[in-house]
């Protein structure tokens, strides 16, 4: 400890003249209000003063780097230590030392004049956070130390290590990214940000010890001490990398069972198979999104077959990239991706699926465009004029029906066969309306408007049949019935779920007239995202729910 | 390999590359006695003093300073040796006194009167920076500084190099000085034959190396003779003179470090 503060002063000593250049930087800041034109004389001082103690900082933070240890050995220089009772570690860490205190003390004197034009403008010119602007002027000055040293070491070997290095760098930065990428794929920015933190720290302390054993085992000779550097710093970093991988590896270990919280699914109507996203149980931020318990890219949309065999989803296709491509994933395959090569550049909305899935919909910058899954052609598309799309399905594969309210009603049909677009019905209102309920086989429709009256239309033409109740809806075997509660779908024939505000979900037996089944507490996980389909959905007897603590759990009221 | 030995080299081989700087070399340095290591330019002297000072790892053999192996004890032995190297490398800009005191602040042992009166003796003003001394000055201070903590070893690695007669001789003076006050250990690398061949007791000569020849000085000066032969024209003939007869109307004379040198290790020897 002695030597290095003994050393750590004779580097000062040595070096004290950029103390002087750091005092000439002061001066040029200090003149500032002196130049005509300068209205605020002390916002120009800080000013000045920050760029000049911010340049000086890191480019004298860059050049000790570079010299403080390479040059000395390359000049040999450094077998003045080395025949002394001093160790390595003692002439590393004294010249670290030298370097900081030249680094920390050059920089004060630079920003001595904005301190005495006051320390309010200080605060003002650097918005407020004193302590994150020198923390990022810190961070800056150690990368650029440690970089220049490192390189600098590097090249004054003239050794064809310096291959090896390059290649070392590529793999670690190729690992870093392998390791970021589940990260990224998960929406874990908090995970990033504590490996990033982490791996920063481990970067540095490696750089530290690298520095340390390169006197320490490399001494004085040029390419000893580079293979020695090097040495200690890529296992060291290896090290790291190891460990995060570990911490990236128990992070992404997690299993639906781990889910918690903030959960969606997508539930198919039958079997178990169900696309679950959301918190994980301590692992930060991380959010994956699971299919038939293997892990899969982040789900924007996804429509199951009746059989729960097959599902069509929007998967995000780079963690960087808000591209979205259309995937099918069967059952018999593991739920396996294949790619249909139908990529959305931007956000879609609505996207619907005919029932056999050879088909989708999808509304990308105000153009509706239907395509065929399996060859990803375009069977057409157009263009929506002035008109929000209020619900679409597709009565056939070969048949889109879109409702459009602009504010009035339309009913439109796209067919793909002869691409051609007709126009079946209109409902001229003054307001847009506020519920579209269409029957299973797309025949009758109830439309409910703003005024909360409700109204049973033929669904193809618009045209009023009859009155009907605010909360009647269809079941899938054609029934307009009376269901009190928000529905959630019907999960047996007659059997619909409903849910009620305050966090409970019930089922309500249409032929019984009342609720059959409760499950207090039990709220659906299912994504809240409109599908565009305004038909009744069928959704599975057991399905996933969220009790009040936040637990996952399975649900099935018709055995309950 | 003796207990008695300040130092003991076992087959050192040095490699730079493909190239072989010294190869298989083993030394013995008795307690109290100074060892000339000779060698051309070249020849390995700086590659060996390197290791010997645990500044550079041998590719083979091994090296140990008072019983200690040099690489792994290097910090603790160097408290024990002063060291006059090949080239000034003190930093230049720092003055000899402030020089000296940073050196007091590293050694346990450090006697700065000592520096202070050699300074003196070779007329060395202590504020003058280490950078502004001439050569021989600055190998006078180095020399200075390694003998102010006393130490048992001193290790001169080419110490006369670039010095005038006057500088060099008084360099010698001030080691054979502090050999008569302490009788401490010196290991000399040099191209001053002359100026080492008063003080050394054993020399070791490197070629290409190899140490080709390693002998007591003055087993080597009854072994090299110079033999005159009156009636012919004088010449030199180097030969192992114990087993010459030599005709009993020569003139033998001994030969001089100097000549020893260049026929073992000059142009055209035989090694």
């Amino acid at each position: 400890m002695s030597h290095a503060i003994a050393i750590a002063g004779r580097e000062v000593a040595e070096k004290r003249f950029v103390f002087l250049a750091a005092a000439a930087f002061a001066a040029i800041a200090a003149i500032m209000p002196l130049i005509p034109g300068v209205h605020d004389g002390a916002e120009a001082v800080v000013i000045t003063a920050t760029i000049l103690a911010t340049a000086f900082a890191a480019g004298l933070a860059a050049i000790l780097g570079a010299t403080i240890v390479g040059r000395d050995i390359a000049a040999g220089r450094m077998s003045f230590y080395f025949a002394r009772p001093v160790g390595g570690a003692a002439i590393w860490f004294g010249k670290l030392a030298a370097a900081a205190v030249l680094v920390v003390v050059s920089f004060a004197i630079a920003m001595a004049p904005a301190l005495v034009a006051g320390p309010m403008t200080v605060k003002r010119i650097w918005s407020g956070s004193v302590v994150d602007v020198t923390m990022v002027i810190a961070v800056a000055a150690v990368v650029l130390f440690f970089l220049a040293h490192a390189i600098g070491t590097m090249i004054r070997s003239r050794s064809a290590l310096i291959a090896a290095d390059f290649a070392a760098a590529a793999i670690v930065v190729g690992i870093v990214w392998l390791l970021v990428r589940p990260l990224l794929s998960g929406h874990a920015i908090q995970a990033i940000l504590v490996l990033g933190k982490a791996l920063a720290w481990a970067l540095l302390a490696a750089a530290v010890a690298a520095g340390a054993w390169q006197l320490i085992d490399g001494r004085s000779e040029r390419r000893r001490s580079h293979r020695a550097f090097s040495t200690a710093f890529w296992a060291l970093v290896a090290v790291a990398l190891i460990a995060a991988a570990v911490f990236v590896g128990w992070i992404v270990s997690a299993s639906p069972s781990d889910l918690h919280g903030r959960v969606g699914a997508i539930q198919a109507p039958q079997g178990d198979a169900a696309i679950l996203s959301g918190d994980t149980v301590h692992r930060f931020d991380y959010r994956p999104t699971f299919l038939g318990g293997r892990h899969i890219n982040t789900v924007a949309w996804a429509h199951f077959a009746r059989d729960g065999q097959r599902v069509v989803t929007m998967e995000m296709i780079s963690p960087l990239s808000p591209a979205r491509e259309v995937v099918t994933r069967d059952a018999a395959n593991g739920w396996r991706a294949t790619p249909t090569k139908i990529v959305f550049r931007q956000g879609v909305w609505p996207a619907i699926a005919s029932d056999d899935l050879s088909r989708i919909a999808a509304g990308e910058q105000d153009i509706l465009t239907i395509y065929d899954v399996a060859s990803s052609r375009v069977l057409g598309s157009f263009k929506p004029h002035n008109a929000a799309i209020r619900g679409m399905f597709f009565p056939t594969p070969d048949v889109l029906r879109v409702y459009l309210a602009s504010p009035s009603l339309d009913v439109v049909e796209y067919d793909v066969r002869t691409r051609t677009l007709q126009k079946l019905g209109h409902m001229e209102s003054a307001k847009p309306i506020a519920g579209l309920r269409v029957s299973p086989d797309g025949t009758r429709a109830v439309i409910v408007d703003r005024d909360h009256k409700a109204m049973l239309c033929d669904a193809r033409t618009l045209q009023p049949i009859a009155p009907a109740a605010l909360s009647s809806r269809f079941l899938l075997d054609g029934r307009l019935v009376d269901v009190p509660g928000r529905d959630l779908g019907e999960i047996a024939p007659g059997k619909v779920l409903v849910w009620r505000e305050g966090g409970s979900t019930d089922l309500y037996d249409v032929s019984a007239g009342k609720i059959v089944a409760r499950g207090d507490g039990l709220t659906p996980a299912w994504f809240e995202f409109w599908t565009g389909d305004p038909r009744p959905q069928q959704r599975n007897p057991n399905g996933y729910f969220l009790t009040k603590d936040g637990r996952l759990t399975r649900w099935n009221p018709l055995s309950s | 390999m003796s207990s008695d030995n300040i130092v003991n080299i076992d087959g050192l081989t040095v490699r730079y590359g493909r190239k072989t700087a010294v190869d298989n070399v083993t030394i013995a340095v008795p307690r109290g006695s100074v060892y000339a290591l000779l060698g051309r330019n070249g020849a390995g002297k700086s590659s060996l003093v390197r290791c010997l000072l645990g500044q550079q790892k041998p590719a083979a053999g091994a090296i140990r300073l008072f019983g200690e192996d040099v690489w792994r004890r290097r910090a603790a032995l160097m408290e024990r040796v002063g060291v006059v190297s090949e080239d000034a490398d003190a930093p230049p800009e720092m003055p000899v006194a402030a020089l000296s005191r940073f050196c007091a602040r590293l050694y346990a042992r450090w006697d700065d009167k000592l520096v202070a009166d050699r300074l003196r003796r070779f007329g060395i003003a202590p504020e003058t920076r280490f950078g502004d001394l001439s050569k021989g000055q600055k190998k006078q201070v180095s020399l200075a500084l390694a003998l102010a903590m006393s130490p048992d070893l001193l290790v001169l690695d080419d110490p006369t190099l670039g010095l005038d007669v006057v500088a060099r001789k008084s360099l010698f003076e001030e080691v054979i000085s502090e050999l008569a006050d302490r009788g401490i250990t010196v290991l000399v690398t040099t191209h001053d034959l002359g100026g080492i061949e008063t003080l050394a007791d054993r020399i070791g000569i490197l070629k290409d190396g190899a140490l080709i020849l390693e002998e007591e000085m003055e087993a080597l000066k009854s072994r090299f003779r110079r033999i005159r032969y009156p009636a012919a024209v004088a010449r030199a003939v180097v030969s192992n003179f114990d087993q010459v007869e030599a005709p009993v109307d020569a003139e033998v004379t001994p030969m001089s470090l100097e000549e020893i040198f260049i026929a073992v290790a000059g142009e055209g020897a035989q090694s």
